[in-house]
C-alpha cells in the first residue's frame, strides 16, 4: 500500500513538472486570415495555434466582429492589431490565461499602491504583465487606471463626510456578491457588503482608491471622487471557470481587519473540493474540518462547536431555522451544494442579530438565480442525483433557482444479507429561491425549502422526518445611510414513526415543531466612525411533543397526546461598530431577549430542594390559552475589539453571552432522527452560556497565507442531561427525567490557511476540553460523584489538513486528512449473571476513550473543456474516502450473546470507499 | 426502537465493520452482590440465586455460597430458604398474605446483611394462551394475557423450550477394542446387546431443553386495556426444534414499575448497545441495600407476585411443510481391525451386514456420531411432562 502511494505521488509530480515547463511564449508566431468573425471564433483560432486560453465576458465583448490578415506575427502584435481599435484591454498571467475586457476590471495587474514593496515582488512572481510593444496600448491602460468615477453632484455643497452605497454584482450572472470587503487605505475605512451585495460606506470628501475584494471575484480597484452622497454599483468579474487564483481566497486581509472573531466563511467552491464519502459535496462535513468544530462520529452531522452540544447550533438557511440538517441517518447534510453560495460559521463573536443558541450560528446563504440567461446543472453520484434550473423571470431584475436532489440508495441494501433486503431509505430535498428587484430601493426575496427522509429497515416500523421552510425577505433602502431588511417566515420540522405488525398495538407516533418569525434589521451608517445596526426578532413556537395514536381498527393503543407547548421569544438588539482610530475598532452589541411560556398547558410543581419525581408532584396548575405561564429574559452581550498592529497583524478580543430557550433531548451520542425538542418552562430553565476569547491574526506572503491563533474559555449553565434510564419520548413530565448540568469548555485553535496559488488549503489544530458536572443532590442523581467528567464529544487533540493542488485548469487533486483523540465512552468494569446471561456492570460515566481517529481522503476533479459556446460542460470527480482503509471505531459496546459478554468495536466506514460523480452544467 | 437499532447496526456493518474489542479496563475485583429472582407469593417455587460480579474477562459465575436467605414480613414473620445448590436458594408454597408487605433478607457468609425494600404482593393474571402462527416459513410464538382489572401493567416472561430429537440412524453395534497376540490394538464391530441384537434406543430418543437467555418484558401502560399479545420467540424455517415435537413452558411475573425499569436498563445496557443511535449505558436502580453500608452497590430488584405458568406443544404434523434436514450419510466398512482403524474410528457403527450362514458381522455401516448418538445434543431422559 505504501509503495503504491509513493508511485502515485510520483506520477502526479511528473505531470506537475511538465505543466510548469510548458513555457508560454508571447512572441509565438500566429497566422490568421479572418473576415468579420465573432470574438468566439477569433479566439478559437488563436487557441488552436497556441497554448493560450482566453477569458472574456460574452455580454460585453461579443458585439464586435473582427477581421485580420497576418502571417507569422507574434501574439503581442496580433492582439494589439485586433483590440487596440476597440479599446479592449488584454492581460495575461503566467499560466497563459488572457483576459479581455473593456473596463479596467482586471486587476491581476495590480498597481504599486496596492501592496507595499516586498509583497509586490512576490506577486510579480505570480503574474506577468503583458507589456505591449505598442505605446498607445500602454497609454490606454494607464488612462484606464486613472479613470475617475464621480460620485454625487459637483455643484452641491456637501458635508465633509460623504456616504456612497450600491450593489456589488457578478457581471456575468447578475448575482450579488455577499461579504465583499470595500475599503480605502488612507485613512483606513472599510465595510463589507451584505448578503444581497449591498454596501454603504462613509468616506471623507475627495479622491480615493476604493478596493473591493471578495471570494470568487477578482480584486477590484476603483478611483473615485466624492462630491456628495451618491450611488455606485460595482460589477465584479467572477472567476469564469475555475481560475487558479480564486478558490479559497477567504477575504484575504479581512481576517486581520474584521472585528469579528471565530468566524469562518466557506465558499461553495471550497466545499466542493473536499473529498467526502460517496462524493456528494457536503457543507456540514467541510464545516467539521474547521478548528473548534467536532462531531461524535462519522455518521453524524450534529456539530459540536467549542464544546457545545449539537442542539446549541442555530442552523439558518436564508434565515429559516433547519432543525434537522441530516439525510440518510446523518450521512449527508440536507443542503444542496449547487444552490449554496457560502456558509458562515460564527463560533465566538456571534453578532447581536442572532440569538437563541449557545454555541454557534451556521448561516447558510443560497445563491441567486442567473438574471441573464437560463442555465442548469445536473449531478449524478453513487447514491444521489440532483438537477437545478435557474434563469431570469424578468431579465436583469428577477430570477429564480429551483433545485432538487433525490436518492436511489436502495441498491445499498441489496448488498446486505437476505433478511435486510426489504429495507428502504429514501430522501429528497427541494429548494426554490426567487428574487425580484422591484426598483433601486426595494428588493424581495423568497425562499422555499423542503426536505424529507423516509426509511424502513426491513422491519414493519417506518420512520419519516422532514423540514419545511418558507421565508420572505424585503430589503428596503431608505437612504444611502439607512437601509433595512424585513423577514418573515414559517419553519416546520417533524417526524413520524409507525408500526403495524401487531394489529392490537399498531401505532403512529409523531412529533412536530412549528415556528413563525418576524425579523426587522436596520443598518444605519451614522458617520465614518459609527456604524450601527439594530432590530427586533419575534419568534412564536408551537411544539407538539408527541402524539401517540392507534393505527387501524384493531389497535388497542390509546391515543396519547403530550400537551402542546407554546412560547414567544422576542429580542431587541443594537450593535455599534465603532472605529476609534485607524488601529482600534470596537463592536459593542447588546441583545435583550425574553421568552414567555404561553398557555394552555398544565405545569407540575415540585418541592424545592428535593428530586423531581412523579411521586412528589405537589400540584398541577392548569393554564388557559392566552395565559403567560412564565417569562425568562435577560441581556446578552456581544463585544468584539480589534487592534491592528500593522497591515498584516492584528489582535482581537471578544466577550459573548447567550441564552437558549429550546433544548433537544437525547440520550444518544449522535444526533438521532428521533430526538425531541423541548421548550423551557417553569421546570426547565433556559441554558445560559458565556465565552471570552482572544486571538492573534497574521497574514504572510502577500496575504496569501493567513494564520490565526484563538484561545477561548466558556461556561455553560443548565445544560440538560438525562438521568439514568430516562424516558424521553411520550413523557408527560419530562422534567423528572432530565437534570441541568454545568459545563465548562476551553481550548486553543490554530489555523494556517493558504488561499492562493496552485497549492491551497488549510491546516487546523485544536486543543480543547469540554467538562460537565452534576453535583446537585436535589436533582436525584449525582453523576461521577459530583466531579467534572468529560462530555461525549470531548476530544482534546484535533488536527485537520485540507490541501488542493491544481495541475491545470482542467485537472486538480484534493487531499484531506484528519486526526483526533478518541471520544470518551463508558466502559463496563465487570460482569455478572442475570436472566440466563452474563451481563455488564457499568460505573463512572465517560471514564474511558475509544481509540484515536485517523482518516485520509483523496479526490481528483477533472473538468471537461471550457469552450464557452458549447451547450454542456461536464466535470468528473473521482476519489477515495478513507484511503488507508483505517478502521476508525465509531463505538465500543458490549452485548450478552448466548450467555457470554462480548466486546465489539464498530467502524462505520471500515474500508476505503471509492466514488465517482458526474456533474453537468447546461445552458 | 429496538428493532430499528438492530437493523441499523447491520446496515452499517455492511460498509463498516465490527471487530472484537479488548478492553483496556483493569477490572477491580469488585465482587458486588447480585440477587436474582423474585418471591413467588403463590404455590410454586421461589428461587433466589446469589452471585458476585466478577472481572470483565471472566466467563465464570461466582456464586455466593453459605448465605442465609429469608422472606420476612412486616409482621416480623420470617421464612428461611434452603440452599439446594451453590448460591441457589429455594422454597415452595409460600402462600403469602396479599394484604401484607414482604422483603428478602440475606446474611452473607462474611456477616453482612442485605435487605430489599418491603413491597406489596402484586396481582398476576393467568396466561390466556401461548399461541403460534406461521410468518413466512418461520414459526412465531406469542404470549397472550389480559388483566380484567386493568392494573397489572408490567410483565416479565421467562420461557424454557424443550424439543424431542431423534438420531438419523439406529445403532445396534458398538466397537470392541482388544489386543492381539503382539500387543497391538484391534478393533471390531459387535452387537450392543448380544441377546436381542436390537438397537440402543437411548441413543435414538432424546430431548433438549433451552432456557431463555434474554430478558423479556412487556407493558400495557400505553394501551386502553391491559391486554398483552407479544412475540416470544421466532423459530426459523426448518429448524430442528420442530422436527418432531416441540414444547414451551412460559413463566409470567407481574412487575412493579421499579423492577420493570431495572430490567429495562439492564437490557439496554447489555442487549441494546452498539448502534449509532444507541442510548448510553445507565446505572441500575436496585431495591436491595446493604444494611451496614448503604453506599455499597447491590444488583437486584425483588418483587412479589404469584408466578403463572403455561405450557404449549407444537407437533410436526401441524406444520407439514417443515423440512429439517440433517445431512448424514453412511459408509460401509469391512469388519476388519485395520479398516476400522483407518476409516471408521471417528464414525459410529450403525447396523451390520452379516454372513447369512454364520451370523458373523462381515461388514457394517457407520456414520458420524452426531447422526447416530442423540445424547451428543440432548438428554436421553424423557422429561416428566412429555406426552
Amino acid at each position: 500500500m505504501k509503495q503504491f502511494k509513493y508511485t502515485f505521488l510520483l506520477c502526479f509530480l511528473l505531470i506537475a513538472s511538465t505543466q510548469i515547463n510548458a513555457q508560454l511564449d508571447t512572441a509565438q508566431k500566429i497566422t490568421l486570415s479572418l473576415n468579420n468573425v465573432s470574438l468566439n471564433d477569433l479566439v478559437k483560432n488563436i487557441e488552436d495555434q497556441t497554448e493560450f486560453r482566453f477569458y472574456f465576458d460574452t455580454a460585453q465583448l461579443s458585439k464586435q466582429t473582427y477581421s485580420i490578415q497576418v502571417s507569422k506575427a507574434p501574439l503581442s502584435q496580433v492582439l494589439a492589431t485586433l483590440f487596440n481599435p476597440y479599446k479592449i484591454f488584454a492581460s495575461i498571467d503566467k499560466d497563459g490565461f488572457i483576459f479581455l475586457s473593456k473596463d479596467p476590471l482586471f486587476y491581476i495587474l495590480l498597481p504599486d499602491s496596492y501592496f507595499s514593496g516586498v509583497q509586490k515582488n512576490n506577486l510579480a512572481g505570480n503574474i506577468n504583465n503583458f507589456i505591449e510593444p505598442d505605446e498607445s496600448v500602454n497609454a490606454q491602460a494607464s488612462l484606464a487606471d486613472n479613470k475617475l468615477y464621480e460620485i454625487g453632484e459637483k455643484s452641491l455643497a456637501a458635508a465633509n463626510i460623504i456616504t456612497m452605497a450600491g450593489y456589488i454584482k457578478d457581471l456575468r450572472t447578475g448575482e450579488p456578491v455577499a461579504g465583499a470587503s470595500i475599503y480605502i487605505d488612507k485613512p483606513r475605512i472599510g465595510v463589507s457588503s451584505d448578503q444581497n451585495g449591498y454596501y454603504t460606506i462613509s468616506l471623507p470628501r475627495g479622491k480615493h482608491i476604493l478596493n473591493i475584494q471578495s471570494l470568487g471575484i477578482r480584486d477590484i480597484k476603483r478611483q473615485i471622487i466624492l462630491y456628495s452622497d451618491g450611488k455606485m454599483n460595482i460589477d465584479a468579474t467572477g472567476s469564469i471557470m475555475s481560475l487558479k487564483k480564486v478558490v479559497i481566497s477567504a477575504q484575504k486581509i479581512s481576517n486581520v481587519r474584521g472585528t469579528i472573531m471565530g468566524v469562518q466563511k466557506l465558499d461553495i467552491k471550497t466545499v466542493k473540493q473536499v473529498p467526502v464519502v460517496f462524493g456528494e459535496a457536503d457543507i456540514l462535513r467541510v464545516v467539521t474540518t474547521l478548528p473548534g468544530v467536532k462531531t461524535v462520529g462519522e455518521a453524524s452531522t450534529g456539530l459540536n462547536v467549542r464544546g457545545g452540544s449539537s442542539d446549541q447550533n442555530l442552523i439558518l438557511f436564508n434565515d429559516a431555522t433547519i432543525y434537522n440538517p441530516a439525510h440518510f441517518f446523518g450521512m449527508f447534510s440536507s443542503f444542496n451544494p449547487e444552490l449554496i453560495s457560502n456558509v458562515e460559521l460564527y463560533k465566538s463573536s456571534i453578532p447581536a442579530s442572532f440569538g437563541g443558541r449557545l454555541s454557534s450560528v451556521l448561516d447558510i446563504n443560497s445563491r441567486e438565480g442567473n438574471k441573464k440567461e437560463f442555465t442548469g446543472s445536473a449531478g449524478i453520484g453513487l447514491l444521489t442525483s440532483r438537477v437545478n434550473i435557474e434563469g431570469p423571470i424578468e431579465k436583469d431584475k428577477s430570477s429564480f433557482i429551483l433545485g432538487g436532489r433525490s436518492t436511489y440508495s436502495n441498491w445499498l441494501f441489496k448488498l446486505l444479507p437476505e433478511e435486510y433486503k426489504n429495507s428502504k431509505a429514501d430522501f429528497y430535498d427541494l429548494n426554490l429561491i426567487i428574487n425580484n428587484q422591484i426598483n433601486k430601493n426595494n428588493t424581495l426575496y423568497f425562499t422555499g425549502y423542503l426536505s424529507n427522509d423516509h426509511f424502513n429497515l426491513n422491519s414493519d416500523t417506518a420512520y419519516g422526518y422532514g423540514n419545511k421552510n418558507i421565508s420572505i425577505k424585503w430589503k428596503h433602502i431608505f437612504t444611502n445611510k439607512f437601509n433595512s431588511l424585513f423577514t418573515t417566515g414559517v419553519d416546520d420540522y417533524g417526524y413520524k414513526i409507525n408500526s403495524q405488525r401487531l394489529p392490537i398495538s399498531a401505532y403512529q407516533l409523531s412529533f412536530g415543531i412549528q415556528q413563525t418569525y418576524f425579523k426587522a434589521h436596520f443598518i444605519y451608517n451614522i458617520n465614518s466612525k459609527h456604524n450601527i445596526d439594530f432590530g427586533l426578532n419575534s419568534l412564536y413556537y408551537n411544539l407538539s411533543p408527541g402524539n401517540y395514536e392507534p393505527l387501524g381498527s384493531k389497535s388497542l393503543v390509546v391515543k396519547d397526546i403530550v400537551a402542546k407547548e407554546q412560547a414567544l421569544e422576542n429580542a431587541l438588539y443594537i450593535t455599534d461598530h465603532f472605529t476609534m482610530n485607524a488601529r482600534l475598532k470596537l463592536d459593542a452589541g447588546i441583545r435583550f431577549s425574553s421568552f414567555s411560556v404561553l398557555g394552555p398547558n398544565a405545569i407540575n410543581t415540585y418541592p424545592t430542594g428535593s428530586p423531581r419525581t412523579e411521586d412528589n408532584i405537589i400540584k398541577t396548575i392548569q393554564y388557559n390559552s392566552g395565559d403567560i405561564i412564565k417569562t425568562y429574559g435577560g441581556p446578552e452581550f456581544r463585544i468584539g475589539l480589534r487592534y491592528v498592529i500593522d497591515e498584516t497583524l492584528s489582535l482581537k478580543a471578544g466577550y459573548n453571552s447567550q441564552r437558549q430557550y429550546i433544548h433537544s433531548l437525547s440520550n444518544t451520542t449522535a444526533m438521532a432522527p428521533t430526538d425531541i425538542w423541548k421548550l423551557s418552562d417553569p421546570n426547565i430553565k433556559p441554558q445560559i452560556g458565556d465565552q471570552v476569547s482572544l486571538g492573534i491574526y497574521k497574514n504572510l506572503n502577500s496575504n496569501t497565507i493567513e494564520t490565526s491563533l484563538e484561545v477561548y474559555y466558556k461556561n455553560m449553565d443548565n445544560y440538560l442531561d438525562f438521568k439514568s434510564g430516562a424516558k424521553l419520548v411520550m413523557n408527560h413530565h419530562i422534567e423528572t427525567d432530565v437534570m441541568g448540568t454545568q459545563g465548562k469548555a476551553y481550548g486553543v485553535e490554530l489555523l494556517v490557511k493558504k488561499t492562493a496559488g496552485k497549492l491551497n488549503g488549510w491546516i487546523s489544530y485544536t486543543w480543547s476540553r469540554v467538562l460537565l458536572r452534576m453535583n446537585d443532590p436535589s436533582a436525584g442523581e449525582i453523576i461521577n460523584k459530583g466531579e467534572y467528567y468529560p462530555s461525549n464529544y470531548d476530544k482534546p487533540h484535533d488536527l485537520t489538513l485540507i490541501a488542493n493542488y491544481k495541475f491545470s485548469h482542467r485537472f486538480s487533486v484534493s487531499f484531506n486528512s484528519s486526526y483526533s483523540t478518541g471520544r470518551p465512552i463508558t466502559l463496563p468494569i465487570g460482569v455478572f449473571s442475570y436472566g440466563g446471561s452474563l451481563r455488564t456492570l457499568y460505573a463512572d460515566r465517560n471514564a474511558y476513550r475509544i481509540p484515536d481517529y485517523f482518516r485520509t481522503d483523496f479526490s481528483m476533479n477533472i473538468e471537461g473543456n471550457h469552450k464557452l459556446n458549447q451547450l454542456m460542460h461536464n466535470s468528473w470527480s473521482i476519489g477515495v474516502y478513507n484511503l488507508t482503509g483505517q478502521r476508525n471505531p465509531y463505538s465500543i459496546y458490549y452485548v450478552s450473546e448466548k450467555g457470554a459478554v462480548n466486546g465489539y468495536k464498530l467502524s462505520i466506514f471500515g474500508a476505503a470507499i471509492p466514488y465517482i460523480n458526474l456533474n453537468i452544467r447546461f445552458k | 426502537m429496538k428493532k430499528y437499532i438492530a437493523y441499523l447496526l447491520l446496515l452499517f456493518i455492511a460498509i463498516g465493520c465490527k471487530e472484537k474489542y479488548i478492553s483496556p479496563v483493569v477490572s477491580p475485583a469488585t465482587g458486588y452482590l447480585v440477587v436474582e429472582g423474585l418471591i413467588n407469593s403463590g404455590t410454586g417455587e421461589t428461587n433466589i440465586t446469589l452471585s458476585r460480579t466478577s472481572k470483565l474477562n471472566s466467563q465464570t459465575i461466582l456464586y455466593e455460597v453459605g448465605a442465609k436467605v429469608f422472606v420476612q414480613g412486616e409482621d416480623n414473620s420470617s421464612i428461611a430458604l434452603k440452599e439446594i445448590n451453590v448460591g441457589r436458594f429455594t422454597i415452595s408454597n409460600l402462600n403469602l398474605n396479599n394484604a401484607k408487605k414482604y422483603r428478602l433478607s440475606i446474611i452473607t457468609r462474611d456477616g453482612k446483611t442485605y435487605q430489599s425494600d418491603f413491597s406489596a404482593v402484586k396481582n398476576n393474571p393467568s396466561i390466556d394462551s401461548i399461541s403460534w402462527r406461521r410468518e413466512g416459513r418461520d414459526v412465531q410464538l406469542y404470549v397472550n394475557t389480559h388483566d380484567p382489572n386493568n392494573n397489572t401493567k408490567y410483565y416479565q416472561w421467562e420461557y424454557a423450550e424443550t424439543w424431542e430429537l431423534h438420531s438419523v440412524y439406529l445403532s445396534s453395534l458398538k466397537y470392541k477394542v482388544g489386543t492381539d497376540r503382539k500387543g497391538a490394538t484391534t478393533y471390531s464391530a459387535v452387537y450392543n446387546d448380544s441377546s436381542t441384537y436390537g438397537p440402543d434406543m437411548s441413543k435414538y430418543f432424546c430431548w433438549k431443553t433451552d432456557p431463555s437467555t434474554n430478558i423479556m418484558t412487556g407493558t400495557t401502560t400505553n394501551l386502553a386495556s391491559d391486554v398483552i399479545n407479544l412475540p416470544l420467540i421466532n423459530i426459523p424455517a426448518d429448524s430442528w426444534k420442530l422436527n418432531i415435537l416441540y414444547s414451551m413452558n412460559v413463566k409470567q411475573y407481574s412487575l412493579s414499575q421499579g423492577r420493570y425499569e431495572f430490567l429495562q436498563r439492564m437490557k439496554k445496557n447489555t442487549e441494546g448497545t452498539g448502534s449509532v443511535f444507541d442510548a448510553q449505558p445507565s446505572e441500575l436502580n436496585s431495591n436491595i441495600h446493604c444494611v451496614s453500608n448503604p453506599k455499597e452497590p447491590v444488583i437486584g430488584y425483588i418483587d412479589i407476585c404469584p408466578v403463572q405458568e403455561k405450557r404449549i406443544f407444537i407437533n410436526r404434523k401441524s406444520i407439514p411443510d417443515w423440512n429439517y434436514n440433517q445431512s448424514c450419510s453412511e459408509v460401509e466398512i469391512p469388519n476388519v481391525s485395520d479398516s476400522i482403524a483407518i476409516k471408521a474410528l471417528f464414525l459410529m457403527p450403525t447396523y451390520p451386514n452379516t454372513d447369512p450362514m454364520t451370523g458373523r458381522i462381515i461388514s457394517f455401516f457407520a456414520a458420524p456420531p452426531e447422526c447416530v448418538d442423540c445424547k451428543l445434543k440432548g438428554s436421553s431422559i424423557k422429561p416428566s411432562f412429555w406426552p
